[in-house]
């Protein structure tokens, strides 16, 4: 108030000095000095300090309140011209003045130091409220940047947070497509399940039925290999039989060696007999000569003896002429028998080579061998007949021992008879000294008889024996053609039974091949069964692959679902801070948009400034493009000038021109130099291309031939000439530069 | 008579390598010609070309200064056919035109006629005070971007001579060993 009412004072004089100027004003104030006029300064002045409601206004008189009231409206110049006062008035008004102005002095003195103290006081107060205000101030502006930097964080902090949110609606998606795929899996996983089960169920029953038949491979197997081994077992008494058969048919041999044997010494036995027979009776011959030489005494016992002798020499012939017989019929006999035997061996070297054919696929023999055995026991029985005709054979030589006893007998009576002869002898012993030596003779010729009937006797007996022999080999024989008949039958039996045999090794070899067959079905199930089985552990380890990834999907998902509950709770924190964040920076957008509010201001302030700026540099980028086009213009103006003085100056010097065209082309030989043409700074287009034009025919008429040909495009192009006519000059520029060739047909284009 | 030499030439002389030289106008061009020529000269706008044959280490080059402004721009194309190598002036104080340099460049590399053609590129008037450096050049150019091309960029200052020898010798090797 106080300040404004001084204000108001210096607007007062200042109103006054600005109406009447300062010389006025100041030559005002000396007036009213001379002429007393300090009233109305006074008035002035208190009518200035009228206003303060002072505890000293009471000083002042009512009249001069008035007087100041009425003039404080009316400007004080209208109460320069009022009529001045006496000068005794004037006196004590000055006293009063002084007076007042003492009083105002003091007034103003005592205001002043109480402006002053109010002033300090209120500087003080000030201060203090400033310095309240500054550190609240400040204490809001901490509080505000502290509120800013926070926004600032959750501003940095909330695109983060909803990156989070949208990763959490991400997870929540991938979450919801693991499921999906989750439960896919588990119904892919079922459904493989169900499948391999199906597959495991069908892979067992399978498997069952190959057991079965692996089983029942294995029985048949069994039973083959059973087959197999009496089979086997049939071979080695097969092969044992055939040994039992080689030994027999060894004995064979042997037999028919011995036989041979007997044969070769029955037949020297024969010539022996023979010999001695012949020998014999020789010396019979000589006997009977000498004793019907000697016979002169006892011709009854002689006669009788030589009957005896006759007849036994009749027996001997017959016995001889059996002999022969038995001989032929033995040799026949034998002949065949060694015929049959030839063709038992050819019969048994067949068997045998047939044996050896079929040994190998024959298994089972036992009947023949049976039968061999049974043969063999034949031949055991024929031995024993055999022996029982060897006994026969004693029986024979027992017989024949008989008879050598009955010619022992007949011997001893021929003994007697000689001792009778001898006693007849000893009567006629001078006569019968020969014949006594005859009878030694005799006796000895007796002897050798008896020696001879005795070998005669064995011979017969061996005869006997021979043909009992001969019987027993017939009945052999015979026995052996039933043998070779049951053997043939056997054999026809074996080699039956050898089809059977080879049948059954076919059905064996066949029983082998399905064995092989078996097996390798067999292999080839336990393949199968081994593939099934490593299918089962793929299976079971894809199962467990899947249970594993099963767990994994699981874990995952547990995991994700972990996560996801983190991010929720995150989320949730999350959220809750930005709630706090919100409501702090709903009080703080508050806050800042009253901060806005102050700077947005600032801000138009600041806009406007730019604004300025901008149109300043717009303005001094218009300006510079003025200028530079200015330039350009000048530039243009200056070429224009320079164009003008130069045509002036050629218009001057206008027969210069041809002068220097001809200089130029004079130069032509060696190096020529050919100055530029001249030519004129035209700004028509027309009159540029016409003295381009011009130039260029210029060149073409001046220059080689080899740049004329450079220059017919430009020609061309310059003149507008078509194709053909630029061929035409082309073609005549050649041929000029050519030494042969033909013209070309210049009238062709010409009119 | 010419005809004759011609073909002696031919018979005797290895045969002349054709070169263009391009740019836009007010690059240099002419006086990089009569600079190789081996004259000073003060040239007026080409409308039109000039043609001068040059030799350089026993190579012979018929050199073809082909005006550069915009109307005539387009005639450059009737050049093109037998072409060696392309010499193509730069303006390197000229930035605001720079641009459309590269554009001319870059149509003239895209012609069939020069596909096998060496490019030598000149950043010329390096004399002037804030011309724009070799790379500065190389970049604005978008040299960068050609892979097949045989090329070379050298600064120049045809007023003064210099440079030109430089890529004259490289202009001469490439040329020898693209044989």
């Amino acid at each position: 108030m106080r300040r404004s009412e001084k204000c108001q004072v210096h607007d007062w004089k200042l109103l006054v000095a600005a109406i009447f100027g300062p010389k006025m004003f100041n030559n005002l104030k000396k007036r009213v000095e001379q002429e007393g006029g300090e009233g109305l300064l006074s008035a002035v002045a208190t009518g200035a300090i009228s206003g303060f409601r002072s505890p000293h206004s009471s000083i002042r008189s009512t009249s001069r309140e008035s007087l100041v009231d009425s003039s404080d409206r009316k400007l004080s110049v209208s109460s320069v011209s009022t009529p001045i006062p006496e000068e005794s008035s004037s006196n004590e008004l000055r006293n009063r003045i002084a007076r007042l102005q003492t009083a105002l002095d003091r007034q103003q003195a005592g205001f002043d130091r109480r402006m002053k103290k109010n002033d300090e006081e209120w500087d003080e107060r000030m201060k203090a409220v400033e310095k309240n205000w500054q550190t609240k101030y400040d204490v809001l502006k901490e509080n505000l940047t502290a509120v800013l930097d926070k926004n600032a964080r959750l501003e940095e902090q909330w695109p983060a947070l909803e990156s989070r949110a949208k990763e959490g609606e991400g997870f929540k998606e991938k979450l919801m497509v693991v499921q999906d795929e989750f439960d896919n899996l588990q119904s892919l996983q079922n459904q493989e399940i169900a499948k391999v089960k199906h597959l495991l169920l069908q892979k067992e029953n399978d498997f069952t039925v190959a057991l079965e038949r692996y089983r029942a491979l294995e029985e048949s197997l069994a039973q083959s290999r059973l087959e197999n081994d009496s089979l086997s077992k049939d071979l080695l008494n097969f092969k044992t039989s055939q040994r039992s058969c080689s030994e027999l048919q060894d004995k064979c041999d042997s037999l028919r060696f011995q036989l041979s044997s007997f044969e070769a010494e029955r037949s020297s036995e024969q010539r022996k007999n023979e010999s001695t027979i012949s020998e014999l009776r020789e010396k019979i011959a000589s006997l009977e000569s000498r004793l019907a030489a000697s016979e002169l005494g006892g011709d009854d016992r002689v006669q009788a003896l030589t009957l005896e002798q006759t007849a036994l020499e009749k027996k001997l012939e017959e016995a001889r002429e059996q002999l022969s017989n038995i001989k032929t019929t033995w040799s026949s006999k034998i002949d065949s028998l060694e015929r049959q035997i030839e063709h038992l061996n050819a019969s048994k070297a067949e068997e045998s080579a047939e044996n050896d054919k079929l040994g190998e696929s024959l298994a089972e023999a036992r009947r023949s061998l049976k039968e061999f055995e049974r043969i063999s026991e034949e031949f055991k029985v024929k031995s024993l007949e055999l022996d029982a005709v060897e006994r026969e054979n004693c029986h024979l030589i027992a017989e024949l021992d008989t008879c050598k006893s009955d010619n022992e007998t007949l011997v001893e009576k021929l003994q007697k008879s000689e001792e009778a002869l001898a006693q007849k002898a000893q009567q006629i012993q001078e006569k019968e000294k020969e014949s006594s030596i005859a009878r030694n003779q005799v006796e000895s010729l007796e002897k050798q008889i008896e020696n001879l009937q005795s070998k005669n006797s064995s011979i017969l007996e061996e005869l006997v024996t021979a043909n009992t022999a001969k019987e027993s080999f017939e009945i052999q024989l015979n026995q052996a053609q039933g043998l070779v008949s049951t053997l043939e039958s056997s054999l026809k039996d074996v080699k039956e039974q050898l089809i059977t045999l080879e049948k059954a090794a076919e059905s064996a070899k066949s029983l082998a091949v399905e064995n092989n067959k078996l097996e390798a079905d067999l292999t080839s199930l336990r393949k199968t069964i081994s593939d099934y089985v490593a299918a089962n552990e793929d299976l079971s380890s894809q199962l467990s692959s899947l249970h594993s990834s099963h767990d994994e999907v699981l874990l995952r998902n547990a995991e994700i679902s972990q996560e996801l509950e983190m991010e929720r709770r995150n989320h949730k924190a999350t959220e809750d801070k930005l709630q706090k964040s919100d409501s702090q920076i709903r009080e703080l957008q508050s806050r800042l948009s009253e901060a806005e509010q102050m700077t947005d201001d600032k801000v138009e302030k600041l806009d406007a400034v730019i604004k300025i700026r901008n149109t300043m540099e717009l303005l001094e980028e218009q300006l510079g493009e003025r200028n530079k086009t200015i330039r350009l213009q000048n530039q243009r103006i200056n070429d224009m000038k320079k164009a003008l003085q130069k045509e002036l100056n050629s218009k001057a010097n206008g027969s210069s021109k041809t002068s220097m065209g001809d200089s130029s082309s004079e130069e032509t030989i060696g190096f020529r130099r050919e100055l530029p043409p001249p030519t004129l700074a035209v700004t028509s287009q027309d009159d540029v291309n016409f003295t381009y034009m011009k130039n260029v025919v210029l060149h073409i008429l001046t220059s080689k031939g080899t740049e004329a040909l450079h220059m017919t495009k430009a020609l061309a192009t310059v003149l507008k000439l078509s194709m053909d006519e630029e061929r035409l000059v082309r073609d005549t520029l050649e041929w000029r530069l050519s030494w042969f060739g033909p013209k070309p047909d210049v009238q062709k284009f010409l009119p | 008579m010419g005809g004759l030499l011609s073909y002696f030439k031919g018979l005797f002389g290895s045969k002349e390598m054709r070169i263009l030289i391009l740019g836009l106008d007010g690059a240099g061009k002419t006086t990089i010609l009569y600079r190789l020529v081996g004259e000073v000269v003060t040239t007026i706008p080409t409308i039109g070309f000039n043609v001068e044959q040059v030799t350089y280490k026993n190579l012979k080059f018929q050199v073809w200064d082909l005006g550069g402004q915009t109307s005539i721009r387009p005639y450059w194309r009737c050049y093109y056919s037998n072409t060696d190598a392309i010499i193509y002036v730069v303006d390197s104080a000229d930035k605001d035109r720079i641009g459309i340099s590269k554009g001319e460049l870059v149509s003239m590399l895209e012609e069939e006629e020069l596909k096998n053609a060496i490019l030598v590129v000149l950043a010329n008037k390096q004399d002037i005070e804030g011309a724009l450096s070799v790379a500065e050049v190389h970049s604005a150019l978008g040299l960068d971007a050609l892979k097949t091309r045989t090329f070379q960029i050298f600064k120049t200052s045809a007023l003064k001579g210099d440079g030109l020898n430089q890529a004259m010798e490289w202009l001469a090797n490439a040329l020898t060993n693209r044989k």
